[in-house]
């Protein structure tokens, strides 16, 4: 007998009654007539002894497989069968239809990367501080050892109301502020538009950032490195390269960038690190004693470290932006990626 | 700034680190190299070019103007003949054998120039394929192996590291102060390049005066004079630096006093000495009505009480920031005088400023060269004009110095060293460091401190902080070991009104996202006529606005999401929803009062066309009702309590569809409403806009109540229906009050279940209303028999109040 034509017959023989199959007994009817132990497949097993011996594993493999085959066939069958009954054997339903929502805005992502600063920060210590944008010309700059003609002013064009009236270029300011108001120990931080003049892709005449300021009897500069590596590796993963570099700032002494090692390269240098293997993320330092002389603050009794931090910038980094216009342009094809 | 590593080698001798170390150094040593740019491979196509020097050069027999050179190109020593006049025996140039190909023409052959074999060339920059230059044969370096190839040279001939200088070290912008620097962080051999001058024996002042009339914004003021120069262009070499380090080569004099400039960072200027008249130079302030043609061509009208320098007559240039056309070097110039000088840097900022003019020279003067290396620069520029233009040197310098300083000394405590940098560095380590860096550091009589006396070229250290920082810059940043300190909490100060007020701004955008609306920031700058749509009086006006309309500080929100629907309508968007939060500005009411920021939110909702859903959920048009349910429904999010909805007209909206809000019944904390049509057509909106403002601070300050328990009914309430038709003039709140108020005590709520105003069944100015009205006890189950008395008294009040038409 020619088995393989027999098996083909018995595989469309019960797809043919799965068709018309409803109720369960349907499916226990046919379970019965092709898999009991009277069942045709069972028939066909017990010819095993006409098909030469060579040929019998074969033959055996090929009966298990179709055996496999009706049993799954006749359970998924049954089980779609019973579901449908569950419905009421009605209209069936299509689950995979939209669910009916009303989808929800999205929070713009220099707030997503702000909250993630902020919420490090907290977890840190510091406390929320806030002031102006339009500030006054001593907080921006005086109070901050920038006076009038300083070359650290060309660093920063800025935006005038009046000679004395300026639109902050920095959230420093919020650091005087602070310690008019408060005695030392403290542990501040102060996010917010800042401005600047300037326009291309990598500026925009404002933008966002986060000043911190801790001070107290006995910081130091390895504090200022100790924290800042803290929250570098939580804001950009555990194990991130940090890096300290010697800079100027005319508010502290002495003075650093932080970088970070380039996420897109790992530090083997690319077009998005200039080929350094280096991103900088921020700017720090000891605050310098004139500042603490100014809120009368004993600078032989405290010392205090503060940094900065351009929220755009940091976001850029996240999320991989290479425009910072894009911030503000506020196109929803933008906006929705976040 | 460009730093060729070339030109450093004048400096550091012995340095041969490669360019990528050597920019790490200079990073790690506050000095960020941004780039490292390789003198490139030049890939010109030449083969069989190779550097080559010149070992003897003579006369060709039979021609003036060529020369019979004999060429040692490492394999051998080969006959040449050459026309290029400045091919001198011992120098190096590259070569082309015979064979050689050559960009600019074939291959080179075997020849014999007026009866002279000549073996190969000497090749032009032209010929190479660099420049146009066909002036004469390139040099190179004269510690260049000979027998490279061309190919293969290329990436040798230099770098240039492009240097971040901070504003606080003017000393480093130039060659002289990078190398001094490098030297300390590699450790390297410093070396002062000598200066071997020629003078003459006529003395200086007997053709120059110098007056200097303005000793405050000039301290010193040096001269020099050359007689009999010869202008002309500048040899290889010079031209090649200054290329590489970013400069035009100019001619011969100009282009030695700009690579003074960038060699040792003090700027000069050569005047065509035969134009001052009178060979007598002032140093004055500009008076009223006085102008100045500078070198570049244009005439300007000099502001009184700027820094000048003059002759007998009148201005010749700019002091410090730029020269004059008049006495500009020029092709026919042959006698020069050389200015070094020291100026005032806040003079010179003014002038820059006054004049609008900036230059290399002036960026180095505003920030502070240093007053001792002015002569230093002086004689190395004489040098060089002597070598490459010739000319006789007047014997002696002028020197005006009236504001000559002594050294700066500053007192550092070492045990402050530690207190600021966390890490114990050793006295003798701080010692060695200051040394290296060349300071006069002086152990005092206790040991506990050093006395350091400043050198002149870092004005920049002030304080004692400032020596520390220098301690821990040339130590290294990397070798301090991070530490944290107790971040034991210390919730003493907590500013527990800015954390509320700043987690209120964050649950205002969380509730609002939550309504569809998409966070947007947009520039707190508009234009001064957009900030006039919402809000009437004043504004404060920015005195430098980046571009015409971003002049004003916004009164409002609104016009910035105006600008955000038009552009997302110009990108097909449909459904547009957006909020932003943020601050608005106006100025102080009187004269001291203060500058006014408010937190603000404010949103605007548009749709084009509903959007394609299958269950069309959001079908409906959007329209006032919607826009006032989300605030509603934001309200409650913030336990805001007591807002109520008035229809009053408000500028730029639409009236009878817009309204003010707020708290308490008398604090206008916002706006709402349809914005009005000749607003959305400035804007070039097509669809329908609905949108709000509110003042987040009033809000945040009064409007939150404070959550109370109260104890409520164990058994049901009843809910009974009441329709009736109403003259369509009386509002959905005064009928609801009165129902309310039929009951106090058993009515507990009264939904609006239904309006209809269509023709059919309501007669003309009269519409139909269904309220379901929720009746509860406080204490007992109501009976059938209650409410219908309640129910009857509501029916009865709505008659008498309103003369409404019960529908049974």
């Amino acid at each position: 007998m020619d088995w393989e034509k027999k098996l083909g017959e018995l595989e469309s023989q019960v797809s043919e009654l799965l068709a018309q199959a409803q109720k369960a007994e349907d499916f226990f009817r046919i379970k019965q007539q092709f898999l009991g132990k009277q069942g045709e497949i069972a028939g066909l097993l017990r010819g095993i002894r006409e098909i030469s011996p060579e040929l019998r594993p074969i033959f055996g493999q090929r009966i298990n497989q179709a055996k496999q085959l009706l049993e799954d066939r006749i359970a998924e069958a049954s089980r779609q069968a019973e579901s449908r009954q569950a419905r009421g054997g009605g209209e069936t339903q299509d689950l995979t239809l939209p669910g009916v929502w009303n989808p929800p805005g999205r929070i713009h992502p220099i707030s997503q990367a702000l909250d993630e600063i902020c919420e490090i920060l907290e977890d840190l210590g510091f406390q929320i501080a806030d002031g102006p944008e339009i500030e006054t010309d001593f907080y921006n700059f005086e109070a901050l050892n920038i006076p009038k003609g300083h070359p650290a002013r060309e660093m920063q064009d800025s935006f005038y109301i009046d000679d004395e009236i300026v639109l902050r270029t920095q959230t420093s300011p919020v650091q005087i502020r602070v310690m008019e108001k408060q005695k030392p120990p403290l542990r501040i931080y102060a996010p917010g538009r800042v401005y600047r003049r300037d326009m291309d892709v990598s500026h925009t005449p404002m933008f966002h950032q986060v000043e911190g300021l801790w001070v107290d009897g006995g910081i130091t500069f390895s504090d200022l490195k100790g924290v800042l590596m803290l929250f570098a590796e939580r804001l950009f993963g555990e194990g991130t390269p940090v890096r300290f570099r010697p800079s100027f700032f005319p508010f502290t002494e002495p003075s650093a960038e932080v970088d970070i090692g380039c996420r897109i390269c790992r530090g083997e240098g690319c077009r998005v690190c200039g080929n350094s293997g280096w991103l900088e993320i921020l700017g720090a330092g000891m605050v310098h004693p004139g500042l603490f002389r100014r809120v009368e603050y004993d600078p032989a009794e405290y010392t205090g470290f503060a940094f900065g931090l351009g929220v755009e910038r940091i976001a850029m980094l996240k999320f991989g932006i290479n425009d910072i216009r894009l911030f503000f342009e506020n196109d929803l094809h933008f906006l929705k990626q976040f | 700034m460009k730093i060729s590593l070339n030109i450093l080698r004048k400096f550091l001798p012995e340095l041969r680190n490669p360019s990528r170390e050597i920019a790490e150094v200079l990073t790690m040593g506050g000095f960020e190299v941004e780039e490292i740019i390789p003198v490139k491979a030049h890939s010109s196509g030449a083969t069989g070019v190779v550097t080559a020097q010149v070992t003897r050069v003579e006369k060709h027999p039979q021609a003036d103007r060529l020369w019979v050179c004999e060429v040692d190109d490492g394999q051998g020593t080969h006959q040449v003949v050459c026309g290029a006049p400045n091919v001198k025996s011992g120098m190096k140039y590259l070569f082309a054998r015979v064979g050689a190909k050559i960009p600019s023409g074939g291959e080179i052959k075997k020849a014999r120039i007026r009866g002279v074999d000549s073996n190969g060339m000497l090749l032009s920059r032209a010929e190479l394929g660099i420049s146009d230059d066909h002036s004469g044969i390139m040099e190179i370096h004269n510690d260049t192996k000979i027998g490279i190839d061309f190919n293969e040279l290329d990436s040798d001939i230099d770098v240039i590291l492009e240097v971040n200088v901070t504003p606080n070290r003017p000393d480093c912008l130039s060659h002289l102060g990078i190398a001094r620097e490098l030297s300390v962080l590699l450790g390297a051999t410093f070396v002062v390049p000598e200066i071997k001058l020629k003078e003459d024996d006529q003395d200086v002042s007997q053709s120059a005066r110098v007056r200097l009339l303005a000793p405050e914004a000039c301290p010193r003021y040096c001269g020099r004079v050359i007689h009999g120069v010869k202008i002309g262009q500048s040899p290889d070499w010079l031209k090649k630096d200054l290329e590489r380090i970013g400069q035009r080569s100019i001619n011969n004099i100009v282009d030695a006093t700009n690579y003074v400039l960038f060699l040792l960072g003090q700027p000069l200027h050569a005047f065509d000495f035969s134009r001052v008249q009178g060979g007598e130079i002032q140093i004055r302030e500009s008076q009223a009505g006085e102008k100045l043609v500078t070198i570049d061509h244009a005439e300007r009208e000099l502001p009184p009480g700027i820094l000048v320098i003059a002759d007998r007559e009148k201005p010749i240039a700019l002091a410090g920031v730029m020269g004059g056309a008049e006495t500009e070097v020029k092709d026919e110039t042959r006698d020069i005088f050389l200015e070094s000088a020291w100026f005032e840097p806040r003079s010179i900022r003014q002038s820059s400023k006054a004049t609008k003019l900036a230059s290399e020279s002036s960026l180095r003067f505003a920030r502070g060269v240093d007053p001792e290396g002015v002569t230093v620069a002086l004689d190395y520029a004489a040098m060089l004009i002597l070598q490459i233009a010739g000319g006789k040197l007047a014997r002696g310098s002028i020197d005006s110095y009236p504001g000559k300083k002594s050294a700066g000394k500053l007192f550092l405590n070492l045990p402050e060293v530690q207190r600021v940098l966390g890490v114990s560095i050793p006295p003798e380590e701080s010692l060695r460091i200051f040394t290296r860096l060349g300071f006069r550091p002086e152990k005092s009589g206790d040991g506990s401190g050093l006395e350091i006396t400043i050198p002149s070229f870092r004005q920049d250290l002030k304080e004692p902080v400032d020596l520390i920082e220098e301690i821990a810059r040339v130590y290294g940043y990397g070798k301090i070991p991070p530490t944290l300190p107790g971040l034991q909490a210390d919730q003493r100060q907590f500013n527990a009104r800015e954390r509320k007020s700043f987690d209120f701004g964050k649950k205002v955008r969380e509730l609002f996202s939550g309504q569809g609306f998409s966070q947007v920031i947009t520039y707190s700058f508009i234009s001064s006529s957009e900030n006039q749509i919402f809000s009437e009086g004043e504004e404060l006006k920015i005195s430098n606005p980046l571009s015409e309309g971003m002049e004003a500080m916004r009164k409002s929100l609104l016009p910035g999401l105006l600008n955000t629907v038009a552009h997302n309508l110009r990108r097909k968007f449909n459904d547009l929803r957006f909020f932003e939060l943020g601050r608005t500005f106006r100025p102080g009411a009187g004269k001291k009062a203060e500058i006014q920021e408010t937190n603000r939110v404010a949103g605007m909702a548009a749709r084009v066309k509903s959007p394609d859903g299958w269950r069309r959920l959001l079908a409906q048009e959007f329209d006032i009702y919607h826009l006032k349910g989300i605030l509603e429904n934001v309200f409650v999010g913030l336990d805001l309590e007591n807002i109520d909805f008035r229809e009053m007209p408000q500028r730029g909206f639409e009236p009878g569809l817009s309204g003010g809000i707020f708290w308490d019944s008398r604090f206008e904390v916002g706006q709402f409403g349809l914005i009005a049509e000749s607003v959305r057509t400035r804007y070039e909106i097509e669809p329908a806009v609905f949108a709000f403002e509110l003042d987040l601070d009033t809000l945040f300050s009064r409007g939150i109540r404070s959550k109370k328990f109260s104890s409520f009914p164990r058994h049901p309430g009843v809910e009974w229906d009441i329709a009736f038709f109403v003259d369509h003039t009386i509002t959905y709140d005064e009928i609801r009050k009165v129902i309310l108020e039929s009951d106090r005590n058993l009515i507990k709520d009264a939904t609006l279940i239904d309006l209809y105003r269509g023709k059919e069944q309501v007669e003309a100015g009269k519409k139909s209303l269904a309220f379901r009205i929720y009746y509860l006890s406080p204490d007992h189950t109501l009976t059938d028999e209650e409410v219908r008395a309640v129910h009857r008294r509501v029916a009865d009040n709505l008659r008498r109040k309103f003369s409404v038409a019960i529908r049974e």
